[in-house]
């Protein structure tokens, strides 16, 4: 595990364009969160979202000396989380689906059983496509969801990673919502 | 056409946007002026916008993180500690995490359970391992994982355990609602565990779905007694108890909070009484598929475990009954001492109950018989599950095969089957024995392999029996089989009498319980509703054998003759009644012409016979299904035939046939949901019946639910392609998809093969088509047809709907329902009579029926 200078770095660099810096700084983002879901889940807190919030925060504390960043790292910190979330999940659902199309798996994990409905695997996996879809046409909106409903970044966090004004963050998001929710179709929901 | 505009979309999208919602519809038109492409794309992203209420407004963040806490690290996977090859992550509970892992030198999987890393080294965490492991290692039971060892390795303690194959509970049901048979049997076991634990003085602490397996085999197995207590610490132990306890009381609220007893919540001090509340949260939540305290926030779910009483599980569930419904809520009493003390006292009722209903089954099983399919030869296996708990041994299995008539005399085939049925009766009656419903059971056809049936149905012993000799000399010759090597454990041949007034099934079931090991001197007499006449007995038996059998009208007549006769010799015998109110009730409307009666006729006596059958017994769920079905075909009392439906289901809650009718029901009533659902358990208890099979897909096509009707009809002509209702099933489909080439062909065929079956269907069908000419020759046909044999009125209406002719239609409908033809009801529903419809005398006819509707939710 490299040291919080190093990683503190890698933020940086990336916070200034750096795309290397981030394919480094995902592996090392998404083992800590991991490590610290563990823990958090075990706790039983009701209140997940804000815990949810609250756990990327703690990992970025954990990983981040503070000395060395602006407050502006924190949000493409968030963003790297986003990114995580996003594979994580869409991954997640499509196991989950094969495993609902190919009959019951062998072995059932003790845990990995419930999380997903399969109503909601779909709708991640739809989402997922058109998603897709968005960013061929308009990459910057793609982002704004992602960091929005991914990362859980509020309008002004998201202006911020990606250097535009709140307004036109939450015109993007609408625009985006009614592109997305047209394209997946009024079935899914 | 020239590509749009993005940014004018976008600009206009968010000007529309800004405007109230009444305002956008006129401002979009008039801003996209004639560009016709700029208008769709605008209008519809501002629509998806509106409508888009809850469409991804929450962040994934929780399900992400769910995931997260759920998938390991799989730190330890792949790595050899001690003899032990790990190889997948299991799950993780409490402070541990569980592997999958081969033990090198003995060649097994087992599971074994680490501490988390974040537990490694912490030395109050360790000793609570070390707790779990001494506390289960106490444990010896079938339902309850075993733990072969606790050992430590380098930084490493883990606990070796058992490796369960299967799911858990919460997947189970998660994925389907557990049939009532399944619920019993499984939470039998989950109880008995119980019981184990309480005896040996250890609560569990965290009983819920999740830490309960289910192997593929149907055994029970709970898990996780990490956060287990022991009350009664053995001396040896006592000192190392005490201060172990003190771990969990210093954690807040470990566990799911779903599942935990008010006192738990309160943090008070925990006794047996504790796991019984979880116990009963478990149960209702098998029963009904909900969770009785499930709501949106924790701090909710708290409060209402605290405070509010459940639903009544009749309310969440169309599976219980009035004593499943006592025990579960004595369970869930809010007040300990009003709870059962223990598992064991919760497990002798249990039990009770089950016994109760097996007695109450082995009678269902011969109307199954009777409404077994007649395509298909189908030799219903039965099977007599007998759980011997010799202080809790391992439970021993045991299947009754269909007796064989071996003797050449086709006269005698009503005799095996009927000693076939009273031997498994009169076992059911017998402690710590249970039938299972037998329409559940595997239908097996061609040559009887004991050994591979008894595999296949995962029990340790199969009874062969055959009847042998001449009308003056017969025997019975019985054998049991031990599956495990094949060999004969038991053997013997009886003397048959069939004037007798102690029929040899008696004996049979003496002997096989005194082999099993499982007779007592208390048991109760089992209660049967048959006959003490020994030809009253007989008749009875040729008569259901002559139902079940029945393909042509003289065996429909047969029956009757048989159960009349019967009725004759014994005019108490409840039974023979409940047979002949099938007869009529149940039969084929076509058929009753060649009986000599009409449709009204037939009811009246299907309905005068099942009176007289409750009136001597009124726990016959078969004369209460016979009953609702006459009230619903001919007396259009939709009420009374609920009720009956309802009190057949609550008597015997695996009779298909009950749920047959009350689907019927629920298909003209509504709502369609739960004509549906009643549909799918009558197939589920039944499902080698074609006639349940046809009749859920129906219950798709009457909710207008054309996809899955469909696919659902596609299936049934492929399992089972002789079976020509399918066909017509389908057909119909096809034409209502406006398909009708298929259709067409299909009813061709079938129609060259049978004219008067078919006659209406094919004409119909090419009127539909629009070919008045072919659908006229057909009409013509069945007219002349008409005048050799009876040919209901309700087919007439079928061609004349084709031809489009209202007047001959509605006439034809008004004498179908006149003649109390019960097909004529379901042009209520019937997706075809849309086109007729509005027609007033149509309506009006529809309106005389007085069906109760009720709305679709």
């Amino acid at each position: 595990m490299p040291s919080p200078d190093e990683i503190t770095g890698l933020l940086v660099k990336w916070s200034k364009g750096d795309q290397q810096a981030l394919a480094e700084l995902l592996p090392l983002v998404e083992r800590e969160l991991h490590r610290l879901a563990h823990s958090y889940m075990r706790r039983e807190n009701p209140n997940h979202t804000l815990q949810t919030t609250a756990l990327i925060n703690e990992t970025y504390l954990r990983l981040i000396d503070q000395r060395k960043v602006q407050w502006q790292n924190r949000a493409h910190f968030f963003g790297i989380a986003a990114q995580i979330m996003r594979r994580i999940l869409s991954n997640y659902a499509r196991d989950q689906n094969r495993v609902k199309r190919g009959g019951r798996a062998k072995q059932v994990s003790l845990s990995r059983v419930g999380i997903l409905s399969s109503e909601k695997a779909k709708e991640l996996l739809a989402l997922e496509e058109a998603l897709d879809k968005l960013a061929a046409i308009d990459k910057r909106k793609s982002r704004v969801v992602e960091l929005k409903y991914f990362g859980g970044l509020s309008v002004e966090e998201i202006a911020e990673v990606l250097k535009m004004s709140p307004a036109t963050v939450q015109r993007d998001l609408n625009y985006a919502k009614a592109w997305l929710r047209r394209e997946i179709g009024n079935e899914a929901y | 056409m020239k590509p749009i505009d993005q940014e004018r979309v976008e600009n206009l999208f968010h000007a529309a946007l800004e405007l109230a919602p009444a305002d956008r519809v006129a401002y979009i038109p008039k801003a996209c002026g004639n560009d016709q492409s700029l208008y769709q794309e605008v209008e519809s992203l501002v629509a998806a916008f509106e409508n888009g209420n809850g469409f991804i407004e929450q962040p994934f963040l929780e399900l992400g993180m769910k995931v997260l806490s759920s998938t390991s690290n799989g730190t330890l996977a792949g790595k050899q500690v001690g003899s032990y090859k790990i190889l997948s992550p299991l799950g993780h509970g409490g402070m541990g995490e569980v592997y999958l892992a081969e033990d090198t030198r003995l060649a097994r999987k087992v599971a074994l359970k680490f501490l988390s890393p974040e537990f490694v080294g912490d030395k109050t965490a360790k000793r609570q391992l070390i707790k779990e492991a001494q506390a289960v290692a106490m444990l010896d039971h079938p339902n309850i994982c075993t733990v072969f060892g606790l050992e430590e390795v380098g930084e490493h303690s883990f606990i070796v355990m058992q490796y369960v194959e299967g799911e858990t509970l919460a997947s189970l049901i998660g994925a389907r609602s557990l049939h009532l048979n399944e619920v019993l049997m499984l939470a039998d076991q989950i109880i008995s565990a119980l019981a184990e634990a309480h005896a040996r003085g250890i609560i569990h602490r965290d009983i819920k779905p999740k830490n309960i397996m289910v192997t593929p085999q149907r055994q029970i197995k709970v898990l996780d007694f990490g956060l287990a207590k022991t009350i009664r610490p053995r001396p040896s132990v006592a000192e190392g108890a005490d201060s172990i306890s003190q771990v969990s009381q210093v954690d807040v609220i470990p566990g799911t909070v779903a599942y935990m007893s008010p006192e738990q919540l309160r943090a008070e001090k925990l006794d047996y009484r504790s796991d019984i509340f979880s116990l009963g949260t478990v149960l209702y939540e098998m029963v009904s598929s909900k969770n009785p305290f499930a709501r949106e926030t924790t701090a909710d779910v708290i409060s209402s475990i605290l405070t509010s009483k459940p639903p009544a599980l009749k309310d969440a569930s169309s599976q219980t009954s009035r004593e499943i419904e006592r025990m579960v809520r004595k369970c869930l009493e809010k007040d300990r001492t009003q709870r059962y003390q223990s598992a064991s006292e919760l497990l002798i009722e249990w039990e009770n109950y089950i016994r109760a209903i097996s007695v109450q089954r082995s009678s269902a099983w011969q109307f199954v018989v009777r409404w077994a399919t007649t395509a298909v030869v189908v030799l219903l296996l039965v099977a007599v599950l007998a759980y011997v708990y010799l202080n809790w041994a391992k439970p021993r299995t045991m299947a009754i095969l269909p007796i064989a008539n071996e003797t050449g005399d086709a006269n005698l085939d009503f005799l095996a089957e009927g000693l076939t049925r009273d031997t498994i009766k009169e076992l059911s009656g017998l402690n710590k024995l249970r039938v299972m419903a037998y329409t559940m059971v595997s239908g097996y056809q061609g040559q009887i392999d004991p050994q591979k049936i008894g595999q296949e149905l995962k029990v340790d012993e199969v009874v062969i029996a055959r009847i042998k000799g001449a009308r003056d000399s017969l025997s019975l010759e019985a054998v049991m089989i031990d599956i495990e090597d094949g060999s004969q454990r038991w053997a013997k041949k009886y003397a048959l009498d069939l004037t007798t007034s102690a029929p040899v099934s008696t004996e049979l079931s003496k002997d096989l319980r005194a082999s099993l090991g499982v007779w007592s001197q208390a048991e109760t007499q089992i209660q049967t509703h048959h006959s003490a006449n020994p030809e009253a007995r007989n008749e009875y038996m040729r008569g259901l054998h002559s139902w079940r059998k029945r393909d042509n009208n003289y065996t429909l007549k047969a029956a009757i003759d048989h159960f009349n006769t019967a009725i004759e010799l014994d005019p108490t015998y409840a039974e023979a009644y409940a047979g002949l109110a099938d007869c009529y009730a149940l039969g084929n409307v076509v058929s009753y012409p060649d009986l000599g009666i009409d449709t009204k006729e037939a009811m009246l006596r299907a309905a005068r016979a099942a009176k007289d059958a409750l009136k001597i017994d009124d726990t016959l769920a078969e004369a209460h299904t016979s009953l609702g079905f006459v009230y619903m075909k001919s007396d259009r009392n939709w009420h009374a035939a609920e009720k009956e439906f309802k009190r057949a289901i609550e008597l015997e809650p695996d009779y298909a046939l009950a749920y047959l009718g009350y689907s019927n029901l629920r298909s003209l009533t509504g709502p369609q949901s739960d004509a549906i659902a009643l549909a799918l358990k009558a197939r589920e208890f039944d499902p080698f019946s074609p006639v349940m099979a046809l009749n859920f897909c129906r219950s798709y096509y009457y909710a207008r639910r054309d996809a899955e009707a469909s696919k659902c009809f596609d299936k049934l002509v492929e399992d089972i392609p002789g079976y020509t209702n399918g066909w017509y099933g389908r057909a119909f489909i096809q034409l209502q998809q406006g398909s009708p080439q298929g259709a067409i062909r299909v009813l061709e065929d079938l129609y060259a093969k049978d004219q008067r079956s078919a006659a209406s269907a094919l004409g119909y069908a090419y009127g539909r088509a629009g070919n008045y000419d072919a659908a006229r020759r057909v009409l013509a046909e069945m007219e002349n047809l008409s005048k050799k044999s009876y040919i209901p009125p309700y087919e007439f209406a079928l061609i004349y709907l084709g031809l489009k002719d209202n007047e001959n239609t509605v006439f034809w409908l008004r004498k179908a329902a006149e003649e109390k033809f019960a097909t004529t009801l379901y042009i209520a529903v019937d997706p075809i009579y849309d086109p007729i419809r509005s027609d007033p005398r149509f309506s009006e006819l529809v309106g005389s029926f007085n069906i109760p509707l009720q709305p679709n939710h």
